[in-house]
């Protein structure tokens, strides 16, 4: 993977806000270039879940 | 056992709340995103099944050719993964599905 | 039609002057208490890039007039009234998260590490070893160097959150979000004093000698608009 330089990194902040951050409200329909990140999305929060179980099945055990 | 299946019941709800009703995209498109998807998760996997092992190697419980075999395995699986994608037409290095807070995982 | 949302704001939303998406007229979408900005667009459209950069540039007008959300990209509801149901179902914790972001501005600092060269110098000797066993110890050594690289990243999150000095609600990071980023920050900050801010971080960042520092905004709250729940992760 190539080296990010300064600029770069100012565009894919900027690119990843309007992305992945802003107010989520239940839409009807999302276009298809939010629609891809949004099954990635959906993703996160799965795991995310799967993540918050795992921790406490090891507190518990610990 | 309860408060966990409490917290499961709300992650599902918090799931559901966020996820649009419709998701009106071009067919071939879902199935290139969704093949990226799915190796993402593989490759996600991949790597925390690494670490597992890396784990137990340094816990000292291994024998040599436990070492030996568990990493045959895993750099066979890390060739297998990384071939698969590139019939995706996917750069293995792409493979990252910017997890947040699971990304601590691996 | 679809309605593609840009921005809640209280009501009464001030005018701009800029236009939506595509050329068309922004239309304000009465929803009582609180407002929404969108364009009308035909449904069978398909957003692209470009579009995401003019709905930025939608939202940096709105919220220069007046304290805005920013609504996630992409959002499209089929009639004003379908906009106003769901605003509706939301308007408490909306309301909130406005009252937060009024007269503030969000400044987002990105670490990037200045070097990337992996840990292969430090595994052990290879001398003796199968392949798979090689391969462990190769492995072995890349996550001990990730390892390193978290502990030195949340070091550096956590010079700049004392820095900012702000409360914890109105500060966001990750770190190592991906190979290249150590610590991926953001901070609310007063408007008037966002360019101040916005040196004093650059001049901070201008010290750490094993990352190099990028420093943007003044922007409009995007990493600000959830209260809890799903959102950005808290620090720490």
């Amino acid at each position: 993977m190539k080296e990010l330089s300064p600029a770069d990194a100012s565009v894919l902040e900027l690119v990843d806000r309007l992305i992945h951050k802003g107010v989520v409200l239940a839409g009807e329909a999302t276009i298809s270039v939010a629609g891809i990140d949004l099954i990635y999305l959906g993703l996160n929060v799965v795991l995310a879940a799967a993540e918050t179980i795992e921790q406490k099945i090891q507190r518990k055990a610990s | 056992m309860d408060t966990e299946l409490d917290d499961l019941r709300r992650e599902v709800e918090r799931l559901r709340g966020i996820l649009p009703d419709r998701v009106d995209v071009d067919p071939d498109q879902v199935e290139h995103g969704l093949a990226k998807l799915v190796l993402a998760l593989i490759e996600f996997l991949r790597q925390l099944l690494e670490r597992q092992a890396v784990r137990r190697m340094e816990g000292g419980t291994l024998t040599e050719e436990e070492i030996e075999r568990m990493g045959l395995a895993l750099m066979r699986l890390e060739e297998k993964v990384h071939e698969m994608a590139r019939v995706f037409g996917l750069d293995p290095a792409e493979l990252n599905l910017g997890l947040g807070p699971l990304g601590k995982l691996v | 039609m679809s309605l593609i949302a840009h921005a809640i704001v209280a009501t009464p939303p001030i005018g701009v002057s800029t236009a939506g998406l595509r050329g068309r007229a922004l239309v304000a979408v009465d929803c009582g208490e609180l407002g929404l900005w969108a364009t009308e667009l035909d449904p069978e459209v398909r957003l692209e890039r470009e579009d995401a950069f003019a709905h930025h540039r939608v939202v940096e007008q709105v919220c220069a007039a007046q304290a805005c959300l920013p609504v996630r990209f992409g959002t499209a509801f089929g009639s004003a009234e379908r906009a106003r149901l769901s605003i509706e179902e939301r308007r408490d914790d909306l309301v909130r998260s406005l009252a937060r972001v009024e007269g503030k501005r969000e400044i987002a600092v990105t670490l990037l590490w200045r070097s990337l060269e992996g840990a292969g110098a430090r595994a052990g000797p290879a001398a003796g070893l199968g392949p798979g066993a090689r391969f462990m110890e190769e492995r072995r050594a890349l996550y001990a160097e990730r390892d390193d690289r978290r502990i030195r990243a949340a070091e550096l999150a956590e010079r700049l959150v004392a820095e900012l000095a702000v409360e914890r609600e109105l500060v966001w990071h990750e770190i190592c979000m991906s190979r290249n980023v150590a610590v991926s920050l953001a901070a609310l900050v007063p408007s008037e004093r966002a360019l101040d801010r916005k040196e004093d971080l650059a001049a901070i960042v201008a010290r750490f000698g094993d990352v190099t520092g990028v420093v943007n905004g003044p922007w409009p709250p995007y990493s600000f608009t959830a209260l809890g729940g799903l959102g950005p992760s808290a620090p720490g």
